[in-house]
């Protein structure tokens, strides 16, 4: 049999902040537990912080903002939809986070008196503190390095091995070879991304996107096959981003005095990023396209975000203005609607967790994007990657054996096989990838339906037939595009059933239906979970009570 | 629909090949397109490399593609049989280039600095034990300190007699990084108990005879795995009946075995992601039986050595036509730029392609 075998005793899928910060944590508190990470690129740069970033959205720094208000700002910003002990868990812990990556090197910008520069992000409070660390993820592949971590690279997760009721490993493939492999494992930390190749980028290309497009939703659907639950997925958010290029800029410009104005110049925003529905609404109502305006900031602002924009996240930035002959001093820069994506770190899809990183599943935690924290940024992922790591160790020391289902990883085997097979197959893999958006950018997103989300489901049965039927392949990269591409399909068939199952429309453009147009808090005010089936084309949905012993009284604008 | 803008740019002059790009590509876009000077070579050196760099004048750099191999160079320019002379694509032209020559060339100019290990900053607190100190056995030795080990040879009786001045030379530089080198019939305690080490190569199959009646020999009609080398459990054996034509081959399966051993200490699948390097246009990293016809030695080195200097080296390197390098193969570019920030030679360039710009 074509496939590889391994043991570790944690296994952590994907290698971005989550699963750093998860490895790291798990070596501190138990330096004898072997522990494997899987990185579908390669663990250098990868994931979603692939080179440096330029704040963190969310840290409670004593004496100034505290988890309380934070709690207030994002059950406002989530309209009520949001399980208040992990948002309150991950603000209680972020100031020590933030003093423990400034203790790796990490720069955080100190003014004279040794405050850190804090901006507004956020409705209220001002949570958002300004990093300048252009080699973010560089610091982290190190201190993993350091803790002796195996790290295999080039590897995506394909779905997850269970024994009886618990998680007993997982089954990977080779993104340039296509070979299976299989990892028993004791406990699994899934890190492996929100799903950012949703509908097509209005660039014309399949790539290129906001969030790393290696993200195709397989740590949601790994997560969905062995029974845990997702939800939020009808939260299909968009953002205003720079146009074309949809790369990220609105929290360093704005927050640092830009302003958003409308086309017929009134100011949305200034200072603070707080009214991001107010901006869509502005382009429903034809007032688009947006600009943010920096020409009105003192020399040193502009050269400042000048400097953060071209070094931290996406230093391509610098190359695209340049080309545009765009200069901030005399320029706006214009803003136009970015593709969907379904996120747990910048939107509110994904696998529903506790404050213990536990998805319901015993032996399974999810970290970062995958998680549904809403709106957890960064920061939720580096503290829920160190939440997930401490019970992740207690529960692998509980444990002593597992062993995988040999059924299950043959007939994963067997599918593989049938997919790589080409006989009487013609259908281009870029073509496919490319129709299954353009249908899913028709379907899915706002203004939503019951037809329109039942034309998708139809068209999912067409487009999983062809998977199987009619795909051809050329090599290993075109296989595991291949396994994305089904990642997607089945992301849409979540999102589709969540939405037709919410009949009231919330989160302003995220969801809105067209049938159901008004907010319906009474009945509402809950979460719309998504199970796996009996069968594989089976999805269920279920609605499920928003729970936390600090609730709130939601606050509502206006 | 079929959009194949290409993005990232390669200057072919100045693209040595080293795949670095390549491995650090987010999106699995890029691919290399290996020389086929460096798919002849056992060791898979890339000659385009330092050759490249000589006809570009930086020799320090050129220098920086041969230190991997360290003190083996010594070795390798006198017995290499050059496999990549046979296969240059100049060769239909106007006869080869000489690569062998700018090897040597190389290695006797920067001696010094090639006889020193580059040792691993993950420091490890494993032992290995090597039986047997031919060149098989000191390469293993060279590639296990290089990783961070602690090193023991075992001088079989057979070899102690030997005299053979490259091999001397080797053994000193490695001599200077800990390594301790003891008799065989140190493997075995007063108490008849084979020393304990975390893994153990054998340069010879013959070697088991040594491990005494408690290792169980393994059936005469079985052989080593190919491509992991493992014997039983922590136990290798470097020698899989290598090409005795070029005896740089020795190198390759040392190479190999030691990276099994790595893996196994670090718990990592023995042969994942090895010999599947197959698809058209991939790095083929760890080729093991690829023959270029039958080798006659070639001149002794100190013989040639005089011939060359820098400037004829330069005149020489020049000739290459710099057939291997890194080209976008899936178009899936998602701007990130760790390819072009970790380029030696800052020969890529990620340009936004036009429906962006």
């Amino acid at each position: 049999m074509n496939i590889r075998r391994m043991q570790t005793d944690i296994l952590i899928i994907g290698g971005g902040s989550a699963g750093c910060m998860a490895a790291i944590r798990a070596k501190e508190i138990a330096p004898e537990i072997n522990i494997c990470i899987w990185e579908k690129a390669d663990f250098k740069y990868s994931g979603s912080i692939a080179r440096g970033m330029d704040a963190l959205n969310i840290v409670c720094i004593p004496n100034l903002s505290d988890p309380d208000l934070y709690l207030e700002a994002i059950q406002s910003g989530c309209k009520g939809v949001v399980d208040s002990d992990p948002s309150y868990v991950m603000a209680q812990r972020s100031y020590d986070l933030l003093k423990k990556l400034e203790k790796w090197g990490v720069r955080f910008i100190v003014d004279k008196k040794g405050n850190y520069r804090t901006l507004q992000y956020h409705v209220k409070g001002r949570f958002q503190t300004a990093m300048d660390e252009p080699d973010l993820k560089l610091i982290l592949a190190q201190k993993v390095l350091e803790k002796n971590v195996t790290i295999l690279n080039r590897i995506m997760g394909i779905s997850l091995l269970k024994d009886g009721d618990q998680i007993s490993g997982a089954v990977g493939m080779n993104t340039r070879t296509g070979e299976l492999i299989v990892s028993q494992a004791k406990t699994v930390i899934l890190c492996a991304g929100g799903q950012a190749r949703f509908n097509l980028p209005n660039s014309g290309y399949l790539y290129g996107t906001f969030d790393y497009p290696g993200n195709s939703g397989d740590g949601f659907i790994m997560g969905l096959d062995a029974g845990a639950k997702l939800t939020g997925m009808e939260y299909c958010s968009s953002v205003n981003l720079i146009k074309d290029a949809s790369m990220p800029l609105l929290a360093i410009t704005v927050t640092r005095g830009g302003r958003v104005m409308d086309c017929f110049e009134n100011v949305i925003m200034e200072g603070a990023v707080n009214r991001i529905d107010e901006m869509n609404k502005a382009v429903d109502e034809g007032r688009g396209p947006l600009r943010i305006s920096l020409k009105h900031l003192p020399e040193e602002t502009i050269s400042e975000i000048e400097h953060i924009l071209f070094t931290c996240e996406r230093p391509v930035q610098e190359r695209f203005f340049r080309n545009r002959h765009i200069d901030f001093r005399t320029h706006d820069i214009e803003l136009w609607p970015t593709e969907v994506q379904l996120c747990g770190g910048h939107g509110m899809s994904g696998i529903r967790v506790d404050e213990n990183a536990w998805t319901g599943i015993y032996g399974l935690y999810a970290a970062g994007d995958v998680a549904c924290v809403p709106k957890q940024h960064l920061t939720g992922a580096f503290v829920f990657g160190e939440i997930a790591a401490e019970n992740a160790v207690k529960v692998t020391k509980n444990i002593n054996d597992v062993c995988v289902d040999e059924k299950k990883i043959l007939s994963i085997l067997n599918k593989k096989e049938s997919r790589e097979n080409n006989l009487d197959k013609n259908i281009d893999i870029k073509e496919f990838e490319y129709k299954v958006r353009r249908i899913i950018g028709d379907y899915i997103p706002s203004p939503k339906n019951e037809y329109k989300l039942h034309r998708w489901l139809e068209w999912s049965k067409v487009f999983k037939n062809d998977l199987e039927m009619k795909v051809k392949i050329e090599d290993g990269h075109d296989l595991a595009r291949l396994y994305e591409i089904e990642h997607i399909i089945r992301c849409a068939d979540c999102s589709a059933v969540a939405a037709i199952t919410r009949k009231e429309s919330r989160w302003g453009d995220a969801h809105f239906r067209s049938d159901y147009p008004e907010t319906d808090n009474q009945n509402w005010q809950k979460h719309v979970l998504v199970l796996q089936g009996d069968k594989y084309e089976n999805l269920d949905t279920t609605t499920a009570p928003v729970s936390g012993l600090n609730q709130k009284e939601i606050f509502h604008e206006n | 629909m079929r959009i194949d803008d290409s993005s990232i740019r390669v200057d072919r002059d100045t693209c040595i090949a080293c795949g670095i790009c390549v491995e650090r590509c987010i999106m699995d876009n890029l691919r290399l397109s290996v020389a086929p000077c460096r798919q002849a070579c056992p060791i898979n050196m890339n000659c385009q490399g330092y050759i490249r760099l000589i006809a570009l004048g930086q020799e320090d750099m050129a220098i920086q593609q041969l230190l991997p191999f360290g003190p083996l160079l010594n070795f390798i320019a006198e017995k290499c049989t050059a496999p990549c002379e046979k296969v240059c694509v100049r060769k239909q032209k106007d006869g080869a280039l000489h690569i062998l020559e700018l090897k040597r060339y190389l290695v006797k100019k920067y001696r010094d600095q090639l006889n020193t290990i580059n040792v691993s900053e993950k420091k490890s607190n494993k032992t290995i034990g090597i039986i047997g100190t031919g060149i098989s056995g000191l390469a293993c030795g060279f590639k296990a300190i290089q990783s961070g080990h602690s090193v023991f040879f075992f001088t079989r009786s057979f070899d102690a007699g030997k005299k053979d001045n490259i091999l001397d030379m080797i053994r000193k530089v490695l001599e200077n990084f800990k390594a301790v080198f003891l008799n065989d019939k140190d493997l075995v305690d007063s108490s008849g108990q084979v020393r304990k080490f975390d893994a153990l190569v054998l340069s010879s199959l013959e070697d088991q005879q040594l491990l005494g009646s408690e290792f169980k020999p393994v059936p005469e009609n079985t052989h080593v795995d190919k491509i992991s080398h493992q014997l039983h459990e922590n136990i290798f054996c470097s020698d899989t009946g290598a090409s005795k034509n070029n005896p740089v081959f020795e190198i390759a399966r040392a190479f190999e075995t030691i990276e099994s051993v790595n893996r196994f200490l670090n718990n990592e699948p023995l042969d994942w992601g090895r010999g599947f390097y197959t698809q058209e246009g991939a790095v083929k990293a760890y080729k093991t039986d690829f023959r270029v016809g039958n080798d006659e030695p070639r001149i002794p080195m100190e013989n040639v050595l005089g011939k060359m200097d820098a400037d004829t080296a330069k005149k020489q390197a020049s000739r290459c036509f710099s057939c291997g390098r890194a080209f976008e193969k899936n178009q899936t570019c998602w701007y990130c730029l760790p390819c072009e920030l970790e380029c030696p030679q800052k020969a890529l360039y990620v340009d936004i392609p036009y429906l962006v710009k």
